[in-house]
């Protein structure tokens, strides 16, 4: 079943993006990855160009990040002080990133900037992703679990300026250092990735914050980066693509249900490595077609939109 | 269906000839298009455009689809260490995004190929107007050849050699499939009539291809309005995703 993108300007198969959704879903209820990083790589793959794949991406992001926040927020894992200091540094990245991207565009490089950026982020987590995993299947147990949050204060950063009081966070900590955290998942953010993956564990391994205030405060981030990123995407360089997007986000609530249903029966660690070898996958292809001689040097595209 | 069309395009030319309605050239060719509005809807996969007339005298028939002028990016790959990357876009400004070459019997037995080329009846000849921002077009020459080898394989550029039916030498018809992914805008439609490898009339039409309902709004509002846009459609993206995923679990709850 075919059906026209008025921005993308193509058509796609309205089942098969209708799976993508459900698939990115139901991997981040099972997880607890979000599928940014993996959807739109999917969606350059089916043909989607690059532009945006990267600019509809942000609002399943903000749309799932939405549900994920309310029950957080009334179960009390957020610190708003914690996270506040995070946006502070992603909306300006972000916004910055907005715009290179336009003039990158422009001059013919954005594509190539995403395709290195997704080889090497991706490439990354996989093998991470992958390496944890064949520990935990194979029973050598992982040391699972944050390092248990002793010290107030301190830690690897303590000679830092700026130190603030986190409440909710249990932390003492440099205000720089959230700041540059959240400037860095701005940049991911802008890129389509949404940026939790790599927000959660950072907050857990590097900044000793505890596990669930971790995650409730890395969807407050994801939330609101990624609202002011779709915002700005459509507003600014024209690539959020609404019929895109409304079928994505219906097919990841339905997958996220599923997965949710599904995740006392299906084995976790199994599935995390299925998401490495995806992302891997994903990444080797994406590696190939950087290194492969094309058959066809030239490629044509449209302005003006 | 196709007994029916000539049916119809035999009954419509005559009434056209009988009536001397409908468009006339000079030298007597008459052209219909049976539609000649083409509506892009959400499901739409593409269209065949069906077209008839009639001459005065026997001879070929030549038809030239061209969508309005646009510009295009065009990109080339180039080897950095070991990979290969896209380095820049040459922005080529005035060129058709589509162009289909319909004729009854193919084109170098029609006429001369400097004829074809003097009346635009070749891609190549459709790129004479282009122009190339000549800052960006260092290593980019040659570049026709490129355009028009991409625009084939995308189906924008066709040539349909026997789409072109003759009857009895003076009628003629000819059903073209339009692609699903297609340029908008009012489009040309130029019928040439040769005797002999030399043009004896000339007649044009227009075809508009226009986006309609939800997709011409949508477009337009996203692209017009991008500010309201963004920020409407991720206030819905974020309702959307909290209220699907309340309703869904409320749904299981209660199925629990």
């Amino acid at each position: 079943m075919e059906i026209f993108l008025p921005i993308a300007h193509m058509d796609v198969n309205l089942l098969l993006v209708l799976a993508f959704g459900v698939s990115i879903g139901f991997l981040s209820a099972l997880t607890g990855v979000g599928g940014g990083f993996l959807l739109t790589p999917l969606l350059m793959i089916i043909g989607v160009p690059p532009l945006v794949a990267v600019g509809t991406t942000p609002a399943l992001i903000a749309g799932s990040a939405a549900a994920g926040s309310y029950s957080h927020w009334r179960l009390g894992n957020m610190d708003l002080r914690f996270g506040l200091s995070l946006l502070v540094g992603s909306w300006s990245t972000a916004i910055g990133a907005i715009y290179a991207t336009r003039i990158l565009e422009r001059g013919g490089h954005f594509e190539t900037i995403v395709v290195f950026t997704y080889v090497t982020i991706l490439g990354t987590v996989g093998t991470i992703t992958f390496a944890e995993s064949i520990r935990a299947v194979f029973g050598r147990a992982a040391v699972a679990g944050a390092p248990a949050a002793t010290a107030p204060t301190g830690g690897p950063f303590g000679w830092l300026p700026g130190q603030v009081e986190f409440k909710v966070a249990q932390r003492r900590m440099s205000i720089l250092l959230p700041l540059l955290l959240g400037a860095f998942i701005g940049i991911l953010n802008a890129l389509g990735m949404g940026g939790g993956f790599v927000a959660v564990p950072a907050m857990i391994y590097l900044l000793r914050v505890p596990t669930k205030v971790a995650i409730g405060t890395s969807l407050l981030l994801m939330l609101a980066t990624s609202t002011v990123v779709s915002t700005m995407q459509a507003s600014i360089n024209h690539s959020l693509d609404p019929i895109l997007a409304l079928t994505l986000i219906l097919g990841s609530a339905l997958g996220a249900q599923w997965g949710a249903r599904m995740s006392s029966i299906l084995p976790g660690e199994k599935l995390r490595l299925l998401l490495a070898l995806i992302l891997l996958a994903v990444a080797i292809k994406f590696l190939v077609g950087l290194l492969t001689t094309p058959a066809e040097l030239y490629s044509l595209s449209r302005v003006g939109r | 269906m196709s007994v029916l069309r000539r049916g119809l395009a035999l009954a419509l030319v005559l009434g056209c000839c009988a009536g001397a309605i409908g468009a006339r050239a000079d030298s007597g060719l008459l052209t219909e298009l049976q539609s000649s509005h083409v509506k892009i809807t959400t499901g739409f996969t593409g269209q065949h455009v069906f077209v008839f007339g009639s001459t005065a005298r026997p001879g070929d028939i030549v038809i030239r689809v061209t969508s309005p002028d646009e510009t295009q990016a065009l990109s080339r790959k180039s080897r950095v260490g070991p990979f290969w990357i896209k380095r820049g876009k040459t922005r080529i400004e005035r060129v058709p995004g589509l162009v289909y070459l319909l004729s009854n019997r193919p084109l170098d037995e029609i006429a001369d190929r400097a004829v074809l080329e003097r009346h635009g009846l070749t891609f190549h000849s459709t790129l004479a107007a282009a122009h190339v921002d000549a800052e960006s077009a260092q290593g980019y020459a040659g570049w026709q050849a490129a355009f028009e080898r991409l625009k084939q394989k995308q189906g924008l550029f066709r040539k349909l050699e026997s789409d072109v039916r003759l009857e009895d030498g003076r009628l003629f018809s000819a059903d073209f499939p339009l692609p699903a992914k297609l340029p908008i805008g009012p489009y040309r439609l130029d019928v040439y009539a040769f005797r002999n490898g030399v043009l004896i009339a000339r007649h044009e039409s227009t075809l508009r291809v226009d986006e309609v309902g939800v997709e011409r709004w949508l477009s337009r509002v996203a692209l017009q309005h991008s500010v309201t846009f963004g920020v409407l459609f991720t206030a819905l993206a974020v309702a959307l995703g909290l209220s699907l995923s309340m309703l869904l679990r409320r749904d299981r709850i209660r199925r629990a």
